[in-house]
């Protein structure tokens, strides 16, 4: 198990070493220029001040070699836009979207398994079809105008919640009003997940169901209760885990829209704003980090597998 | 693509307000300010330093707040004291003094004196730095202190519009505060956390990706503002800050799209008003080719075009067709009686055959058996997507043949604009409230300022000279009569037109003065909230 991990965390580090230098290789030859030196009022006498003063001047491989020389040290380097260190930027606009990301995927398995569980055991029952039909809708509906919907019902109408940031500006911050604040995102950032939960689990509880040993539990006379949630459901688990790893990093792709509307201050944000913006070690920094999360949780989810079935075996 | 998808989420949101509208529930509730804070949106963290390359459109909005210049724009457009109480211009026009407001305290305490005035202007003038914002106070030779009040600039070349320039974006930085930085840009400490200035709010609370609170400065020099604080939010989404003006959660916002105005009307709690800008939208001939350079096809490229239709079409009427570069704005400047080139086929065709273009047996224009096309290059962002895919029907109509050519806007400026890559370009201008077109008309300026078409003309560049050397505004107003003349016949940029800012502005909101927003954001002060 031990070396397992050991071995995991070596791949880990190879992932992340091709992730960057992709990264640096394509950000670097994308055309245009940070935006700090390519505006419609720059003359070509201050582009060039300041592609000396950031450095910019020298060669591709000299600047990664410094780049990656610095980040084995731990340092990031600093915004080309903004003049501030990336490891601060990147400090401040992960919790945002770890709360973010963590409520959206908390609520989607809450409310995901038991309701595609229920599915399957109820297969074909009016029940069965409302859930399959709203998540195909899930599926289908654009985030960007779902959200718009959800502000225009719930901020502009109602009034009950607001439509934007993290929590009400200028009143002593309160976890209701984080809360009340968290809503709205979380919601829209879940239908990158719920709906793809909910159909797994039925279509994996389907397939469990239809087991032999379910058969057998079944002729030996227990009781429907313990087949389905003792026999049956933790087998069930299994693909559905597999899927989790496959939809956290899309939760990070899903943030990039759900934070811009309702100017969420998270990392979706960022990434945005340092693409558009060219500002390559922003962007270095935000890829490497996001690479981590997505190799951390896969590993999670590979450990994962051992608690839920005792069978597989780490070597 | 991504237009795409804005319209139709405009489109989407356009009729879900309609039906929010009809049903008009009382508004109560969740998201109404507490006592007396102002709220407005900007689409991106900003920079605390008005000179900071990267001091953008959203850096101006909270930076014109914290900071005084030593002039400011006046509601008559005219440049108004701010810091400098009054200021002078030897009669050589090389020589300005400004003589300084006594006792006015940085938000730190300290007091703000003219070695403050020279630290920031010396920062200007510094050509390794790249300050945005340099080029115009490039015929600045050197800043002297002559006692803690008074500063004097001299100059290279007269620069008339100094004044104007000594107020647009260019406040005064804290000289003490930027000790031992020996790079002002990475200066955070300062630039993003912590900026000490002069103006009527000073620094609360930021918190990036979300809001940058300023609170009200007690003692502001100009007075206490009535105001407890301006938050500016930071909301990229232009439907976002439609939906949460709606909801009470914002003050005030500028609409940059015309077509959305429609969802904001018959709120009984927004007054929309508009205020026609100094900015003007263009397309510019490239003229190193040779096509270009004869004023009869420039002139035929601006008859062809019915801007009357494309004003009333995707701008809903919010833009003035423009007679010339200089906006009716500056009313003591601009001139009506130049040639107008109100659309009119016939006439581009005449013109085109003068020139000796002539429509082949496609109907399509050649000369010398050379087909008339060209590659039409815009940026990917506003409307330019629909202008210029109009511009080519209009063209195709007269037997030119346009390519377009459309780029995300950091590629449009670093590929084509900056390298002047380019056969014909589309743009605009947003200029001090000035009449000096110098950096962007003089031939001096075609490769690395501003003239982006490259246009190049004696008679131009002297008419420029001149007006930067006239500094009494009737003089002033002489030269630029003469210049809009000659803009208005030799077509350096076919300009389009002065597109009006349209605010929208809650009812609660009073005291903004009937200029610019960017420019209004200087009488925070006097904004008063009921």
């Amino acid at each position: 198990m031990g070396l397992y991990i050991i071995r995991r965390l070596g791949h880990a580090v190879v992932v992340l070493l091709v992730v960057s230098v992709l990264t640096f290789t394509l950000v670097n030859v994308a055309p245009g220029g940070p935006a700090i030196m390519t505006t419609m009022q720059t003359t070509v006498e201050q582009r060039e001040a300041l592609r000396v003063h950031l450095g910019l001047n020298r060669p591709l491989y000299q600047r990664f070699g410094a780049w990656l020389w610095a980040v084995v040290r731990g340092d990031f380097g600093r915004s080309l836009n903004d003049g501030r260190p990336v490891i601060d930027e990147i400090g401040e606009r992960l919790p945002p979207t770890f709360l973010l990301g963590g409520a959206a995927l908390v609520g989607s398995i809450v409310v995901g398994i038991p309701v595609g569980l229920l599915s399957a055991t109820h297969r074909y029952s009016g029940y069965d079809q409302v859930v399959t039909f709203l998540s195909f809708v899930g599926v289908s509906i654009p985030a960007f105008w779902f959200a718009i919907m959800l502000i225009l019902l719930f901020s502009v109408q109602f009034r009950w919640l607001p439509s934007s940031g993290m929590a009400t500006i200028g009143v002593p911050s309160s976890l209701p009003d984080h809360a009340r604040h968290l809503l709205l995102p979380a919601v829209v950032l879940a239908t990158v997940t719920l709906p793809q939960l909910v159909r797994y689990t039925r279509s994996s509880m389907l397939d469990v169901l239809s087991r032999e040993y379910v058969r057998t539990a079944r002729a030996k006379g227990l009781r429907e209760h313990r087949v389905l949630y003792q026999h049956a459901f933790r087998n069930a688990l299994i693909p559905v885990v597999t899927v989790l790893g496959i939809l956290i990093p899309r939760l990070v792709g899903g943030a990039v829209i759900t934070e811009t509307i309702f100017g969420w201050p998270g990392m979706g944000q960022l990434a945005v704003a340092s693409a558009v913006g060219r500002d390559y070690p922003l962007v270095m920094g935000i890829t490497v980090v996001v690479a981590a999360v997505v190799v951390a949780a896969n590993l999670g989810v590979d450990l994962a597998y051992g608690w839920i079935d005792p069978r597989i075996h780490y070597e | 693509m991504m237009t795409r998808g804005t319209v139709t989420r405009r489109q989407l949101l356009a009729g879900a307000a309609s039906v929010v509208a009809a049903t008009a529930l009382p508004r109560t509730g969740y998201g109404a300010p507490t006592g007396g804070a102002i709220t407005y949106p900007i689409v991106a963290d900003p920079v605390f330093n008005p000179w900071h390359p990267r001091a953008f459109v959203e850096s101006v909005f909270p930076d014109r707040v914290l900071f005084n210049g030593l002039t400011k724009p006046g509601t008559n457009l005219q440049p108004a004291p701010d810091l400098a109480e009054r200021w002078d211009v030897s009669k050589d026009g090389l020589t300005w003094t400004f003589y300084l407001r006594k006792g006015v305290r940085w938000h730190d305490g300290q007091e703000c004196t003219a070695d403050d005035v020279k630290f920031t202007y010396d920062l200007v003038l510094n050509p390794t730095l790249g300050a945005g914002g340099a080029a115009n106070f490039r015929s600045v030779k050197t800043v002297q202190v002559v006692d803690p009040y008074t500063v004097r600039f001299v100059l290279a070349a007269p620069l008339a519009s100094f004044a104007v320039f000594a107020g647009t974006n260019a406040g005064i930085l804290p000289r003490h505060a930027f000790q031992g930085n020996s790079d002002p840009w990475a200066n955070d400490a300062f630039n993003k956390r912590g900026p000490v200035g002069t103006g009527a709010f000073r620094m609360g609370e930021y918190v990036s990706g979300s809001h940058v609170t300023l609170v009200r400065n007690d003692t502001y020099f100009l007075g206490r503002p009535d105001a407890d604080s301006v938050t500016f939010k930071i909301l990229p989404d232009p439907n976002t800050q439609i939906a949460q003006l709606l909801s009470g959660e914002l003050t005030l916002i500028m609409v940059d799209n015309p077509a959305s105005v429609n969802m904001l009307r018959g709120h009984g709690d927004v007054d929309i008003t508009t205020v026609l800008q100094t900015n003007f939208y263009w397309l510019a001939p490239n003229y190193s080719n040779p096509t270009f350079r004869d004023a009869r096809v420039r002139q035929a490229m601006l008859y062809a075009l019915d801007r009357k239709a494309m004003i009333n079409g995707f701008l809903q009427g919010y833009a003035r067709e423009a007679t010339g570069i200089i906006s009716p704005a500056l009313t003591y400047y601009y001139r009506s009686d130049v040639p107008a080139y109100a659309f009119d086929r016939a006439k581009a065709r005449s013109l085109l055959a003068e020139a000796g273009w002539r429509p082949g047996a496609n109907g399509m224009l050649a000369k010398d058996g050379q087909p008339f096309r060209f590659t039409l290059t815009f940026p990917r962002v506003q409307y330019f997507e629909q202008l210029c895919a109009l511009v080519q029907q209009y063209y195709r109509a007269i037997g030119i043949d346009v390519t377009l050519d459309g780029l995300e806007f950091n590629q449009f400026v670093s590929q084509r604009l900056l390298p002047r890559k380019f056969e014909v370009i589309a743009g605009w201008w947003i200029t001090p409230a000035d009449p000096d077109f110098y950096n962007y008309l003089h031939s001096s300026a075609a490769t690395s300022g501003f003239n982006v078409p490259m246009y190049s003309n004696p008679e131009m560049d002297r008419l420029l000279a001149q007006g930067r050397a006239a500094s009494d505004p009737a003089d002033r107003a002489k030269v630029y009569a003469r210049l809009q003349q000659l803009v208005a016949t030799d077509l350096p940029y076919i300009y389009l037109w002065w597109p009006y800012e349209i605010r929208a502005i809650s009812k609660r909101l009073s005291g903004v003065p009937a200029i610019g927003l960017r420019d209004a954001f200087e009488y925070t002060n006097a904004w008063r909230l009921r």
